[in-house]
């Protein structure tokens, strides 16, 4: 099957003793919203970076819409990192510039609107924004991209639970419905229902790739409650 | 996307580099008010030079003046070389390293502006000081910064003289300039492989970072030395031209080899690592 991402035999060591993503093989189709479970620790973001080429696998390849990870991928995945990226000094309109000099598919209209909504002034410093509302912008910031593959890293983490419900409306409300949204999380209560399929992650190795629908029928319990029966201490 | 890069890599790096420029011009006049002071006046009304009454603003205007100039110099090499630090591999790489660019692209134009900026600054030093010396002449001499002026541009006919007597010829002139045109970007270029390479370690990266630079130029030296001790062999007994002038030359025409050879290995060295070996923490 030709999937969006195809990864096959991936494997990222640090050194002998440290193997972050331990030979997975992965094929993830378009237009799903696929959670991406795990206990921390579990190579969820190692994963994501190597997505993204932030990182570089040991072994095995990774190739999104058929190409490997290059310029070619990067112009269509849009990535919201689990940490602020952005330099304090930039004001936000300067940001939306870059973004609208590099990515062809970024909405400045859409992004302004967003912010507006929020009551974020473009004139805003990075620096002068509370941890909040930078989320709130890096967040912005991606989903202004009609990209064919967001790749979001713990997106809710951190937040109080109404930002979290703005997070998820967010995503929802702006995605590109053809594409495929890879979230990252284990506060997996709070996502599950706006997932189509789960990955769920140990120790860096796959453990389980199916449909949200699937684990309710087949083992009669919600994402949440299975994920806690399969990773339980 | 080069252009773009240029772009965003001449905003980031123009607000550092103006301030620079606006101390060089703040050193500068701050120098030339040094010529205010009496000592000047003394100078010219006694005959000796050891008699004159030194004045304690001037000379600590003359010292501020030097040591700002001087670290004008050193300060945008240590911004452009951090900057480049913080924007390719700290938690800034990632909006970079996400960017639809090729590796070559980020590095060139991340070269290029920084090179521009290091020669902009050396502009504006050695334009102070072409303005201090014409003060300090102006000062000492008692002459009209015209009259200094006029002097200055007879140093042409020097230049021709020179010329004429084969004792400057256009190849070591060529090699001069080449050795400065080249020197900037090149000596960036080490910089950069050094942060590059101080990424391979897992650990204390800045540290290596700096280790990697340090053993780069006790490298560097010990080739230089050996190039040097080639050419100690080789010139007895040329005397096409004079000693000092054809170590000159052949210092140059090596310092040129070696910086051509270091940068292109540098260059490839960082594009590897950005292309094969990125390991973003």
């Amino acid at each position: 099957m030709n999937g969006l991402i195809e990864i096959t035999g991936l494997t990222k060591a640090y050194d002998a003793s440290h193997v972050a993503v331990d030979d997975i093989t992965l094929t993830l189709s378009g237009g799903k919203i696929i959670g991406l479970l795990g206990p921390n620790g579990s190579g969820k973001t190692t994963l994501i970076k190597m997505l993204n080429g932030l990182l570089t696998p040991s072994r095995g390849s990774i190739r999104i819409n058929g190409q490997p990870v290059g310029p070619e991928t990067k112009a269509h995945v849009a990535y919201l990192p689990d940490r602020t990226y952005l330099s304090g000094n930039q004001k936000i309109d300067e940001i939306l510039d870059y973004f609208c000099d590099f990515y062809a598919d970024f909405s400045r209209e859409k992004a302004t609107e967003m912010l507006k909504s929020l009551g974020i002034s473009p004139d805003s410093r990075m620096r002068t924004l509370s941890k909040g509302t930078k989320e709130k912008v890096q967040l912005i910031l991606v989903m202004s991209r009609n990209a064919d593959l967001y790749v979001l890293d713990e997106p809710i983490a951190g937040v109080d639970p109404a930002a979290r419900d703005y997070i998820l409306r967010t995503i929802i409300n702006n995605y590109n419905p053809s594409a495929t949204v890879l979230i990252s999380t284990h506060l997996i209560g709070d996502i599950e229902k706006v997932l189509d399929e789960v990955v769920f992650m140990r120790q860096g190795k796959l453990v389980l790739y199916t449909s949200v629908d699937n684990v309710r029928e087949q083992h009669g319990k919600s994402v949440d409650a299975y994920f806690r029966e399969v990773f339980a201490c | 996307m080069l252009g773009k890069l240029i772009k965003y890599e001449w905003k980031s790096v123009c607000q550092v580099g103006l301030i620079l420029l606006g101390a060089i011009a703040m050193a500068t006049l701050m120098g030339l008010l040094g010529f205010q002071a009496p000592m000047w006046n003394s100078m010219r009304s006694d005959s000796s030079f050891g008699a004159v009454t030194m004045n304690i603003v001037g000379v600590m205007a003359l010292l501020f003046y030097v040591l700002l100039l001087v670290g004008a110099v050193y300060a945008i090499f240590i911004y452009i070389v951090v900057h480049f630090y913080r924007s390719m591999y700290t938690d800034e790489g990632y909006l970079l390293h996400t960017l639809p660019v090729t590796e070559n692209q980020i590095l060139v134009s991340k070269i290029l502006v920084g090179s521009v900026w290091i020669v902009l600054i050396f502009l504006g030093v050695i334009l102070s000081l072409l303005t201090f010396f014409c003060f300090l002449m102006s000062a000492v001499t008692g002459e009209s910064i015209g009259e200094v002026l006029k002097e200055i541009s007879g140093l042409k006919d020097l230049l021709q003289y020179l010329f004429s007597e084969d004792i400057l010829d256009v190849g070591s002139c060529l090699s001069l300039v080449l050795n400065v045109v080249i020197g900037v970007p090149a000596n960036l270029i080490v910089f950069f492989g050094a942060v590059s390479l101080g990424q391979l370690f897992s650990k204390h990266r800045v540290l290596m970072a700096i280790l990697c630079y340090m053993g780069i130029a006790v490298v560097t030296g010990i080739l230089q030395s050996v190039l040097q001790g080639i050419f100690y062999t080789g010139v007895f007994g040329s005397g096409s031209k004079g000693f000092l002038l054809g170590y000159l030359d052949f210092s140059m025409i090596s310092s040129l080899i070696l910086n051509v050879v270091l940068a292109v290995g540098c260059y490839l060295a960082s594009y590897f690592i950005n292309a094969r070996k990125l390991n973003l923490g």
